[in-house]
């Protein structure tokens, strides 16, 4: 048993945390957690193209897809560190790194990698992707989807409706699941993956602002989308198969970019409770407020042991199914119980605009605060991911 | 990075398993319960013959040399089997505080006998007032002669009506100090305190008690600061005890819901019980990552307060509520006193409580947040 | 709305007082037996307090006058189990189920005869229930339960088994759930009989509880032969008066009450417990906690009180029983966490231990707790209730 990093990791950490202070603009405090992206467009790119001069942005693809083949450790390292400085830009939209890249390696066509990942990898705006796969009536019941992809000799047209896009809006390209054959015997058999070019005749972005007023989500509407046959991803009616492995990808960064990021939101709120008086004294003495740091504490330590353990099971040659269930519902968890427990801390100041000069923390606890709800939702709601733990883990039997 | 046990602990824990299920039953546990030693001496025996009654104490003290990162494998097994008896108390409290404390020629003449199971010894430290910190302390040590007399009450000292020597916190003239004390010294009156988890916990009232000055453990004066170390390592020994149980209890649970039917269909596919399945490996899983860092850390010699707290304080928690879901799958019949369940939830209230509860440790995690 | 008692009601509420504090023996106190924790001696001594009350009319006080009962309002029959468990009185599960379960569906069920038989006998204080409902392979899923009653020409024939039985082994009667009809769906074949527990075949075997005592049994039918007039109600429509007694069950108004005095005791025991220098009613933790379980026994409370104003209006609940029987369950959890974080390692000490705070009684609770979610129906089937019945949900 060892819970210590190697010098590798060590080196990396320090490295990150130089590039930070060189790089971010002084007192920048990261992004929400509830933006899935930068709110500055712009500054997100200009920071992707850097972490890409650093070698990091791609770090653990192979040498000839422009990665160092570095490990699962230090991508997990890598992970934990920009999102604890809130270096935006490792995501390349939703996301180029975490799956798009990933799933081409293992099933791309040679044309496929040999366009799609240089781009991603030089961290430009034309690596930038959005994902396709919630529909009105799809949600956790993704296999239901209706949007259509029917073969017109040498392409492809496509007919239907996304919804939660997020960053479709600033999106180049489109990672779209879609539905080929309407007569599967098995709704899962019927569903295929392509790479579409946001740039299409045929396609509407169109904002779906969410319950705080903020622009992430979008719905997509395709019309008659006509995208080349070599645009298919892996097999056609196999795209289910390929999703499920997308969103083990997906899964697999959440842990540490949620260690990373509370890391540093538990230090934003130790210094506040150092910093506000209360009845006389800071709050930091008072004895509620001390066990509830406790409490956020020991709950940041679970975050980043859940995360390496995940790690682990990688470099093990596991495919970690069930961590990745228990480590998404209680990164969620986790979420509520400390952006709760933080706002009580600020007290009225937690009802502050995340934008507003009343805000503390530059609004972060109130954006956690905002945001969990719609965390404990997407990409598997906790009651799925549950069930999954409960059947595929411990065997219980199918339940609805 | 490795989350994962040695060839060794592996072997440990599976020859543990074995060992303590077919020697430590669930019917016996529920015996011992009523039994007025609470323990079966045989049994000890051959947990001495195993090695396991010095596990960790070093090789010339007549261990076997093991780390603590091994203590705790071994005590997640011992915590799945409900294991009776003053193992906890002597070899891992008792057995610490003489590591850590004790003179060599102290150290020579007991470790051994512990390992041997020859003599057991018991901490009489917590007092009626005092809660988990000392400074409330009332027993009282007074000199005459080379002797100290010891005067005061202390409650929750473990096994007490077992053990050979008792480790006793007074305070002299310089501060608190610890001291080991013969059980046959005249003056000590023992009272068997009745507990939810028949762990067999007594009153010991010292009378102007006669211990020799060579007698005292560590400084004079120095003795719950020295104790504080000894005490929180003590604190992740009992967490792994605790996670062992945790995990029997959710497989005795997984069982009995894919077995029994409602309905028609196993509660096992109601979502409702399957989302608490979840909760309570979730909460195992963080359990058990908190404890073993822990552990690995004062193996490793690295600081460990701030670690120790923080399993202590959420494993305190999360034993409780796994054991609260289990009888919540499981139902009416967990609720009888022949069904195992039981033996777990009472367990992890006493466990809860023992070496500081939640509170406290959270208090000591603020601490260490150098807040 | 209203939520104020009128100057009668709290005259009433005086009265009551004053009589409990009269009548209940010593003795009573003395024995300090908790629920679930019934021996002989406390038995006895409970049930003459109860024919005290039964003389008095205030054992079954909303039953109608000619069946010896008070007719009493709602509101004041609240009033009067509040107080009863108040002052923890000797009116225990037995009373709950005859006065409040088994009679009240008598009276809606039953003919003229039998409640003539039963009734009175119930005010009294001279006879007690016992519930057969669970069996070891139908529990959440009651409506399987499969002992069975044969029809012959001069009554029943019944075989089978029934579990969690409590006090069987003290009661006169057994209310019990029985299976009429094999042929057709499971909730149309059931009949409720009410059997007199000294009939030959009957045998009564005790299950210990996690607390270590003798409570609840199993309960074996082996061919006991029952009169015609054992049938209450019509037969193979049982689980309609069932569902009924259910409602009743889950319609409990004392758990705030008994929380109340809980809370007295834990508020009185912080103000007089130091630790490290200072009265634990003035650490911080202890104090919220406090706060929460007075603000978790008001809401107890007011659902108590809406089930009055419910019946008090002559209608039944059914979803409110449900949420009420789930705020109890929560209450009792929120004591039990209550009491020991209060009471800390003397929380672990039983009733007859040295060092035992409280009487043990925060010891008890924690064993106790485990059960509450479970007994009466689990907490997963009460939020199913209230979201089918209340909420309108579907089903599966």
């Amino acid at each position: 048993m060892d819970f210590k990093l190697g010098d590798k990791e060590q080196t990396l950490v320090n490295s990150i945390a130089e590039f930070a202070r060189e790089e971010l603009p002084l007192n920048w405090i990261g992004t929400r957690l509830i933006d899935q992206e930068c709110p500055d467009f712009e500054f997100e790119v200009f920071m992707s193209r850097r972490l890409a001069q650093k070698g990091w942005l791609v770090m653990s693809w192979p040498k000839e897809y422009g990665g160092q083949g570095a490990s699962h450790l230090e991508q997990t390292v890598y992970e934990m560190e920009i999102s604890y400085w809130g270096i935006p830009g490792a995501g390349m939209g939703i996301s180029g790194t975490q799956w798009v890249g990933p799933i081409l390696m293992m099933l791309g066509t040679e044309g496929q990698k040999r366009k799609y990942l240089p781009l991603i990898a030089s961290g430009g705006r034309d690596g930038y992707w959005c994902t396709g796969y919630s529909e009105p009536s799809a949600g956790s019941d993704l296999a239901s989807m209706q949007t259509r992809a029917v073969r017109q000799g040498d392409h492809y047209v496509i007919n239907g409706q996304k919804v939660w896009t997020s960053s479709a809006h600033n999106a180049r390209w489109c990672w779209l699941m879609t539905k080929t054959d309407a007569n599967a015997t098995k709704k899962h058999r019927g569903l295929t993956l392509f790479i579409v070019d946001m740039k299409s005749l045929g396609i509407t972005v169109r904002p779906l602002p969410n319950y705080y007023g903020r622009h992430h989500f979008n719905e997509v509407f395709f019309d008659d989308v006509k995208v080349p046959a070599e645009n298919l991803v892996g097999e056609e009616n196999r795209g289910w198969y390929h999703l499920m492995q997308a969103l083990a990808f997906e899964r697999r960064s959440l842990g540490p970019m949620m260690a990373g990021s509370f890391r540093r939101l538990l230090e934003n709120i130790i210094q506040h409770c150092k910093e506000t008086q209360y009845e006389g004294k800071p709050l930091s003495e008072n004895t509620i407020i001390r066990h509830r740091l406790a409490e956020m504490a020991i709950d940041v330590e679970v975050l980043k042991m859940f995360a390496f353990q995940f790690t682990w099971r990688l470099t093990q040659g596991a495919v970690p199914v069930y961590e990745a269930s228990r480590n998404k519902v209680t990164s969620d968890e986790i979420m509520r119980r400390f952006a709760t427990s933080a706002a009580d801390i600020l007290g009225a100041y937690s009802q502050a605009d995340p934008d507003s000069t009343l805000a503390k923390i530059k609004g972060r606890i109130q954006g956690a605060y905002l945001g969990f709800p719609g965390n404990m939702i997407a990409a598997g709601t906790s009651e799925v991911e549950k069930s999954i733990i409960a059947q595929f883990k411990l065997g219980l039997p199918k339940s609805y | 990075m490795d989350y994962s046990l040695s060839e060794q602990q592996e072997m440990l824990k599976k020859s543990a398993r074995d060992f303590l299920s077919s020697e430590s039953p669930k019917s016996l546990v529920r015996q011992m319960a009523t039994d007025e030693k609470g323990f079966p001496p045989q049994l000890y025996r051959k947990m001495a013959d195993l090695g396991w009654l010095g596990l960790n104490f070093p090789e010339k003290y007549g261990g076997t040399g093991a780390s603590f990162l091994d203590l705790a494998v071994l005590l997640e097994e011992i915590g799945r089997a409900c294991l009776p008896g003053p193992f906890f108390t002597s070899t891992v409290l008792a057995g610490m505080t003489i590591l850590k404390l004790g003179s060599d020629s102290q150290r020579h003449e007991l470790l051994p006998q512990i390992a041997s199971g020859q003599t057991v010894i018991t901490l009489a430290t917590t007092e009626p007032e005092s809660g988990y910190n000392p400074d409330k302390l009332k027993t009282k040590a007074s000199t005459e002669g080379t002797n100290y007399l010891i005067t005061g009450t202390k409650i929750m000292a473990p096994y007490a009506h077992v053990a050979n020597f008792l480790i006793c916190t007074a305070k002299t003239t310089t501060g608190i100090t610890l001291f080991l004390v013969d059980s046959n010294t005249p003056g000590i009156k023992l009272t068997p305190l009745k507990t939810i988890a028949s762990d067999k916990q007594f009153e010991v009232v010292f009378n102007k008690v006669k211990v020799p000055k060579k007698n005292i453990l560590g400084k004079e004066g120095k003795g719950q600061a020295q104790l504080q170390q000894v005490l929180l390592k003590a604190a992740v020994a009992k967490c792994a005890e605790m996670v062992g149980g945790a995990q029997q209890v959710l497989e005795m649970t997984v069982d009995y819901v894919k077995e029994r039917k409602q309905f028609g269909v196993p509660v096992g596919s109601f979502q409702a019980v399957q989302h608490h399945c979840a909760n309570m490996l979730t909460d195992i899983d963080t359990s058990r990552f908190l404890t073993y860092q822990a552990a690995w850390k004062i193996s490793e010699g690295l600081p460990f307060a701030k670690d120790a707290s923080m399993a202590k304080a959420w494993v305190s928690d999360a034993y409780k509520r796994v054991t609260k879901l289990g009888h919540q799958c499981i139902g009416g019949v967990s609720l009888i006193e022949d069904h195992d369940m039981p033996l777990f939830s009472k367990r992890a209230k006493a466990a809860e409580l023992t070496l500081g509860d939640s509170d406290y440790h959270r208090e000591l995690v603020a601490q260490g947040l150098s807040l | 709305m209203d939520f104020s008692f009128t100057e009668e009601e709290e005259a009433f509420r005086q009265e009551v007082r004053q009589w409990l504090t009269k009548e209940i023996p010593q003795r009573w106190y003395e024995l300090n037996t908790g629920y679930w924790e019934e021996t002989d001696e406390s038995w006895a001594v409970s049930r003459d307090f109860h024919r005290k009350l039964g003389e008095r009319g205030w054992l079954a006080p909303a039953f109608p006058r000619k069946y010896g009962g008070a007719e009493m309002s709602t509101t004041k029959r609240f009033i009067l189990s509040q107080e009863l468990a108040h002052h923890r009185a000797p009116v225990g599960v037995e009373v709950e189920e005859a006065v409040n379960w088994v009679g009240p569906a008598i009276l809606m069920f039953g003919s003229g005869e039998q409640k003539q038989k039963y009734i009175p006998a119930i005010a009294r204080g001279d006879i007690v229930f016992c519930i057969g409902y669970s069996e070891p392979n139908a529990g959440s899923d009651l409506a399987s339960l499969q002992t069975r009653a044969t029809e012959v020409s001069d009554g029943y024939i019944i075989n089978g088994q029934k579990i969690w039985t409590t006090i069987a082994h003290y009661a006169d009667y057994c209310w019990l759930a029985t299976r009429t009809d094999p042929t057709v769906s499971k909730h149309r074949g059931i009949s409720m009989l009410v059997v007199d527990m000294r009939t030959p075949g009957i045998t009564v075997r005790p299950l210990i509880n996690i607390l270590g005592h003798h409570s609840f049994n199993e309960v074996f039918f082996d061919d006991v032969h029952v009169p015609k007039d054992s049938l209450i109600g019509q037969k193979n429509q049982g689980w309609y008066q069932l569902a009924a007694a259910l409602d009743f069950e889950r319609s409990s108004f004392i758990v705030d009450a008994f929380a109340d005095r809980t809370i007295e005791e834990l508020v009185q025991y912080a103000k007089e417990t130091e630790c490290r220098g200072k009265p634990l009613a003035k650490d911080p933790l202890i104090r919220q906690e406090l706060a929460q379980a007075v603000i978790e026994n008001q809401i107890c409370r007011m659902m108590s009180c809406r089930l009055v104003s419910i019946y008090a209006k002559g209608k039944h609940p059914n979803v409110e029983a449900s949420m009420s029987f789930l705020t109890i369950t929560n209450l009792t959890k929120r004591m039990m966490n209550v009491g020991m974080r209060i009471t800390g390692l003397y929380g672990l000490l039983e009733k007859d231990s040295c060092w035992a705070v409280l009487n043990g009684e925060i010891s008890r609770l924690y064993l106790t707790a485990a059960s509450v979610g479970v007994g009466g129906g689990t907490t997963e089937i009460q939020r199913n209730i209230i979201a089918l019945r209340g909420l309108g949900l579907p089903l599966k």
